[in-house]
């Protein structure tokens, strides 16, 4: 080897051992990668209606029903928009305690709490919506959907409504989440008028309302009322009412939008109320679902299989102050043949921004 | 007197480069593995921002897919309506004005990266599912680019990707025109005031792009059926039921050169206000340039929509305007053990998105909505638009989200599988993307919604110990300029030793380096994560490795190297090794003529399927002559 080589080599080799101090030692720790971030929080976005004002809007929608849109949670179905509560807010509830709140309501439908709620799946969350000011609720967007063409859309006092579906997070964010709000306009007026209690009363023992929907594709967006179910109370405090809808004007002791108290022990229109005496309601209300309608022989049934339909019994809490209101679904009396036993592993479609699946 | 060696000039010149051989980071602080001011593209740090110019039936667009106006301009040759292609897969709405801005900063040197031009029948025409004539014979005649020269042209390959459980898309590709094998022409970019005056030029060749392959989408002239059934026998002219019914059809041609190999080519907007427009005129179609008004703004008059960072290097509540640029950090949760994560454990990661000037994109907890990107309000950050993959045929994709995996050393290529033998999440081919593709759609108010930066992440109770990865895949288009990023970083489960990946492929910064370098293409993944992308591209949805990445390459007029000579790539033996249908026709289009024709057509999941390794005996034991291996 040439001398010169020699030497280069040494030169070089000590001129980039000056420059080690530059590396990384060999072996020796890295900066962590970790930091200890806060506890987590889920975001909950979601939509907030009024139940009663979607059913009054289908209802009256001018079209005939095989040409009106259909009764689904989606923006852009004008029940939707005619049940829009503006100027609700929208809080996120750990029992009695508002885990987060929404900032009021626009026609847009859509709502999203502030910061977030603590991340726990052990938690049942549930939603309770309300007017976010002494101004009130503004329903029916009567600028798009003007009289006489449309069935104006009777205006009232809204009150404190709670969901009784669970919110569980189950994922950083929780969307699509249906939050209600309930006024005098519906079955609060037309219960008022059964019982003889005020609506403020009523609403302060504590009153339930319960729609019962059939089964659809959609998750729990699909929202077609099941009429022929008998609901009855299985245990615990109130009183069960069969509800019913009818135009306005049409039927005695209706309410501004039409609901009324009905004669028969079961709803035709598949929504039912329970109103609890005073000081009952931190006693669970058991309740039991039947179908009472029987899919004729030899009649083609729906895509969801022939009724009777099996429903699942609920129970819940009749919470004080506030109206609470539980959207329950029948199931489809189809039945599906079980997967194959050699059936290929497929990863299932994560649900858990639902919350609720 | 001797000359001096000058070899031994050698050790002064590291003492007078201040020992700097060994860093990866050039003076101005660029990351990457090079020392040039493009490698990788580090936006305002480079020098020049990079320009894509995209344009749908006739108006320009924005990468989010929003038609661009001409505003107040007088524009001839310029439509007053325009498409919405965000209108749906299904069909096109009516056309109407436009209203959407393309904004570039005045007194900036740009480069043209991209200019996608697509024109597109939507579900209107073209259904015949047997007639291949008719696409064509619209695409020389009647479709935006009918005064091209479409001699040569030929119907090529027929693609069947599958959208899983029985129903495909059908790809039919026609190619071998004059103007897409030309290899001399050029664009020139001019921008004009609104006065009409040209205040600069440059002109680039089509030399200047290295992805014009219609296998990476780029040009690309294809008439394509999505959600019929997988055909009876070879030719079947009867579509067969498939997830739609009737299918949807969609004939395009798609004129398309992206990724600069010369972005020292550079114009500077001139600095004025108002609207002008860019003009690009094409050699090939020299009476009909492409109009893309724009709207100069100014640096500083930006708006304060991003957030200044604090020392923890997330969002502060002080807001700030924003740079070009896009880099990505991800926070994780110190682990239970303070060192790393053990089997079973949940690991909490937070997403920090910023510009390149180290502004926040978003809100320390709060990521912009699906309408924020739609309406522009999202600091230029992107989500998978499907309209856009659908009607545009686009490439580039918008999609942003995170991938966990590993350990490193157990990431191998899958066959015909979701039982990975590596630890995914999710363990499909996709991203946990930010905002999901289709939810806006289908599920209400998900629209609206600003999602989380906060992900948990449940490691498998059998997670095995080493080194595993999130990758961070980000999308960011603001003033011109579009990115992507898919950043990765590391952590330790089971132990602190660190471990790295399998090393079977691998030497692509042999030809990708520099401003061809791997991260200034396509989703911009360094080279040293490349062992990676098959995490991804194990699914026939989204590609499986094998076979997209020999096809590109093998059709590719840029790769000189020996097409049989495996070893370039495959530092393994047995990485080459691994024949399958899909393996093998990715090179040799048809290997097994019409044999195992309904194997191509079969489930991911289900065995025996395309990916099967049901050759090895054939072409396994003795591998073909031809092809040049690895020795081990």
């Amino acid at each position: 080897m040439r001398a010169s080589s020699i030497f280069s080599s040494v030169l070089l080799a000590a001129a980039l051992t000056g420059c080690s101090g530059e590396l990384p030692p060999e072996g020796g720790p890295s900066p962590s990668p970790y930091t200890a971030l806060p506890p987590a929080k889920t975001t909950v976005s979601g939509l907030v209606f009024d139940p009663e004002a979607f059913h009054f809007a289908a209802a009256t929608f001018p079209a005939p029903p095989e040409e009106s849109p259909p009764r689904i949670l989606v923006l852009g179905i004008p029940y939707l928009t005619r049940a829009v509560p503006v100027g609700a807010r929208v809080s996120v509830m750990n029992g009695a305690t508002v885990a987060d709140a929404s900032e009021p309501v626009t026609p847009g439908a859509t709502w999203q709490v502030g910061q977030g709620v603590p991340t726990d799946d052990t938690i049942a969350y549930a939603l309770r919506a309300e007017a976010a000011s002494p101004a009130g609720i503004v329903i029916g967007a009567e600028e798009d959907f003007p009289a006489p063409f449309f069935e104006p859309m009777p205006q009232a006092r809204y009150h404190p409504t709670t969901s009784l579906s669970v919110m569980r997070t189950l994922n950083t964010s929780c969307v699509s989440q249906l939050a209600m709000v309930v006024g005098e306009a519906g079955a609060l007026s037309a219960l008022s008028q059964r019982t003889g209690k005020s609506i403020a009363n009523l609403v302060k023992d504590g009153v339930a309302l319960v729609w019962v929907l059939a089964p659809g594709f959609f998750f729990d967006f699909e929202n077609n009322p099941l009429g022929g179910v008998a609901m009855t109370k299985e245990a615990g405090p109130g009183t069960v009412y069969a509800l019913d809808w009818a135009m306005p004007g049409t039927v005695a002791r209706q309410s501004p939008m039409g609901f009324y108290v009905s004669s028969e022990p079961v709803s035709a229109l598949g929504y039912y109320a329970v109103v609890v005496p005073p000081g009952a309601a931190s006693e669970p209300v058991a309740l039991g679902l039947t179908d009472t309608v029987t899919t004729p022989e030899g009649e083609e049934p729906g895509e969801m299989g022939p009724r009777p339909y099996p429903l699942a019994p609920a129970s819940f809490e009749v919470r004080p102050g506030v109206v609470s209101v539980l959207r329950t679904y029948a199931f489809p009396s189809l039945s599906f043949p079980p997967p194959p036993e050699d059936e290929e592993y497929v990863p299932s479609t994560d649900l858990s921004i639902l919350c609720r699946f | 007197m001797k000359s001096f060696p000058k070899i031994l000039l050698l050790p002064l010149v590291v003492l007078v480069t201040s020992c700097d051989v060994f860093n990866v980071e050039d003076n101005e602080g660029t990351r990457g593995r090079g020392a040039a001011a493009f490698d990788p593209y580090s936006s305002s740090a480079s020098g020049a921002i990079s320009l894509s110019l995209l344009a749908f039936n006739g108006c320009a667009i924005l990468p989010n897919g929003e038609p661009v106006t001409r505003g107040d301009l007088e524009l001839p040759g310029y439509p007053d309506q325009c498409d919405f292609l965000n209108d749906g897969f299904f069909g096109l709405g009516p056309a109407r004005p436009p209203t959407a801005r393309l904004t570039v900063v005045r007194n900036s040197l740009y480069f043209l990266r991209e200019l996608s031009l697509t024109d597109a029948l939507v579900n209107t025409s073209h259904m015949n599912f047997a007639d291949k004539q008719t696409p064509a014979t619209w695409m020389r005649k009647h479709s935006r680019f009918k005064s091209l020269d479409w001699s040569g042209l030929t119907v090529g390959r027929e693609n069947w990707k599958s959208l899983g459980y029985g129903s495909f898309q059908r790809e039919v590709f026609y190619e071998n025109a004059a103007w897409m094998v030309s290899d001399d022409d050029t664009l020139k970019v001019e921008v004009v005031d609104s006065a009409g005056v040209i205040r600069t030029t440059q002109t680039y060749s089509r030399q200047d792009f290295l992805a014009e392959n219609p296998v990476t989408g780029r040009t690309r002239a294809s008439w394509m059926t999505t959600g019929v059934g997988a055909p009876r026998f070879p030719g079947d002219t009867e579509p067969q039921p498939g997830s739609i019914n009737p299918p949807l059809y969609h004939t395009a041609v798609k004129v398309s050169f992206a990724n600069s190999t010369n972005p020292f080519k550079t114009f500077r907007i001139p600095d004025i206000s108002g609207e002008g427009v860019i003009r690009v005129t094409w050699s090939l179609m020299p009476e009909e340039p492409f109009l893309f008004p724009i709207t100069f703004v100014r640096e500083q008059e930006r708006e304060s929509t991003c957030y200044k960072l604090g020392a923890d290097g997330l969002a502060t509540t002080e807001q700030v305007p924003c740079g070009f640029g896009l880099e990505q950090a991800v926070h994780l949760n110190t682990p239970k053990n303070g060192k790393y994560y053990m089997p079973g454990e949940t690991m909490d990661l937070l997403v920090s998105l910023r510009d390149g000037d180290g502004n926040g994109l978003h809100q320390r907890d709060l990521l912009p909505s699906w309408n924020d990107f739609m309406g522009g309000q999202s600091n230029g950050i992107g989500y998978f638009n499907d309209r856009m993959l659908l009607n545009f045929r686009d490439t580039s994709s918008t999609e942003s989200g995170f991938k966990v995996v590993g350990p490193l050393q157990d990431l191998k290529t899958v066959y015909g599988t979701y039982a990975l033998p590596y630890f995914s999440y999710p363990v499909s081919g996709e991203p946990q993307f930010y905002v999901t593709p289709g939810m806006p759609d289908a599920f209400p108010g998900y629209a609206a919604a600003k999602q989380p930066t906060r992900y948990s992440v449940k490691l498998s109770d059998n997670a095995k110990p080493g080194t595993y990865l999130v990758m961070l895949k980000g999308h960011r288009a603001v003033d011109g300029e579009r990115l992507n990023r898919l950043d990765s970083f590391f952590f330790q489960v089971g132990q602190e030793q660190k471990t790295t990946y399998p090393g079977q492929i691998g030497n692509c910064q042999t030809c990708h380096n520099g401003v061809n370098s791997l991260d200034n293409l396509h989703h911009g993944l360094s080279v040293d994560n490349v062992e990676a992308c098959k995490t991804c591209h194990f699914e026939p949805q989204v590609g499986h490795v094998s076979d997209f990445i020999h096809r590109m390459h093998m059709s590719s007029r840029k790769y000189k190297q020996n097409k049989s000579d495996c070893t370039l790539c495959h530092l393994t033996r047995e990485s080459a090794v691994r024949p399958s249908l899909v393996a093998c026709n990715s090179c040799h289009l048809n290997s097994h003529g019409t044999e195992y024709f309904d194997v191509l057509f079969e489930d991911l999941q289900n065995t025996p399927n395309a990916y099967g390794n049901c050759a090895n005996a054939c072409h396994g034991v003795t591998p073909p002559a031809g092809h040049i291996l690895p020795t081990k």
